[in-house]
């Protein structure tokens, strides 16, 4: 009896271990520029993004319909970001194979990889993908989602944040076509 | 024509029949309400929860039919990145903005007539709430004179702090 409640406790411990999660803190979160070598960091200063890449413009975005998150937007030639009204870098969306993004040691990502290349270190998250629709054309992409996390000065801890990491892929290529993390309004 | 009597629509005053607050991620409920309710952004420094939600998610499965709580004119229709596809009435002072978003469709033009319970589209995931784990809902944000304010007191349906229906409205 104590051999098959230990059998059993151990089974469960181990699926809890092998299926979770992998959360990433935001602050490891890199996003390169391969051209410059530019690396930015989500929550900083938009000050940062000088000479991140060829910037085509800045647009200032109407605060009648937009939310706090999205005060201005830096259209580059292969990534758009958007600024809070307290200049910080909020989001980004990008489709381009000069972005990397990566937490180094662990991954590193650009659009126009394959499905595969991320199985290795996230399985749990590739095997969880799921279909959905994206942009104004509703186009559909097999979304893969990696969870992010911030550190909580309250809880003296990291705690997962309700936005994530998105990738999504070509649905029958598998290739990475389109990579974002939107701070929901 | 509105009829408080229709079975099919909510009370007036509410968007979305059996209106109840959408779960936020890691947020819960909490996070559907209005204010410092949700953990990960730069605008808050109220604990962690620091972004600042700037409406209030009233949960909806796609294509569920919505319905203004408030009367004016259709001052905006179209699609912004974020917010997905999405309809704003204003009222006829042009004190109060009221915008809907993240719709599958809009059913009015800009400079339509809008009278409470008027339909105004189909809801849907629209924008940034495409993401698989987000609960479908409408995303409903209020500007008066320019300034962000809580939808909750325009609603018929109370909520408690934490997301929870306080009084539902089934009239």
């Amino acid at each position: 009896m104590k051999t098959t409640m230990f059998l059993l406790a151990f089974m469960l411990f181990s699926q809890k271990v092998i299926c979770q999660n992998k959360s990433i803190k935001i602050e490891q979160l890199f996003i390169t520029n391969k051209v410059t070598t530019k690396s930015v960091k989500l929550f900083t200063s938009e000050e940062t993004l000088k000479n991140f890449g060829n910037l085509l413009k800045t647009e200032t975005l109407d605060q009648t319909i937009y939310s706090e998150d999205y005060a201005k937007k830096y259209i580059f030639d292969d990534i758009i970001f958007y600024v809070s009204t307290q200049g910080k870098i909020s989001s980004f969306e990008t489709v381009s194979p000069n972005i990397i993004i990566e937490k180094k040691g662990l991954f590193s990502i650009s659009p126009s990889n394959s499905f595969s290349d991320l199985t290795s270190v996230f399985p749990e998250e590739v095997n969880n993908a799921v279909l959905i629709k994206h942009g104004i054309n509703n186009e559909q992409y097999l979304c893969v989602k990696i969870n992010l996390s911030d550190f909580s000065k309250n809880l003296n801890d990291y705690v997962d944040i309700d936005y994530s990491l998105n990738l999504l892929y070509d649905p029958q290529s598998k290739i990475l076509k389109r990579i974002y993390i939107w701070i929901r309004p | 024509m509105w009829r408080a009597s229709d079975p099919n629509k909510p009370c007036a005053g509410d968007p979305i029949k059996n209106a109840s607050i959408a779960s936020s991620g890691a947020s819960g409920p909490y996070g559907g309400t209005y204010g410092c309710v949700r953990q990960g952004g730069t605008n808050c420094s109220d604990g962690i929860y620091n972004k600042k939600h700037g409406g209030i998610d009233i949960y909806a499965p796609e294509n569920s039919d919505l319905y203004s709580i408030s009367s004016g004119k259709v001052s905006y229709v179209g699609y912004i990145t974020d917010l997905g596809n999405c309809i704003q009435v204003t009222s006829s002072d042009n004190s109060t903005s009221i915008l809907y978003a993240h719709l599958n469709s809009q059913s009015l033009a800009v400079g339509n007539d809008v009278k409470i319970g008027d339909k105004l589209g189909l809801t849907g995931k629209t924008g940034n709430a495409n993401d698989p784990a987000i609960i479908p809902h409408v995303h409903i944000q209020i500007k008066i004179n320019g300034v962000a304010t809580d939808p909750q007191s325009f609603l018929s349906t109370t909520f408690n702090s934490d997301g929870s229906v306080s009084v539902p409205c089934n009239n």
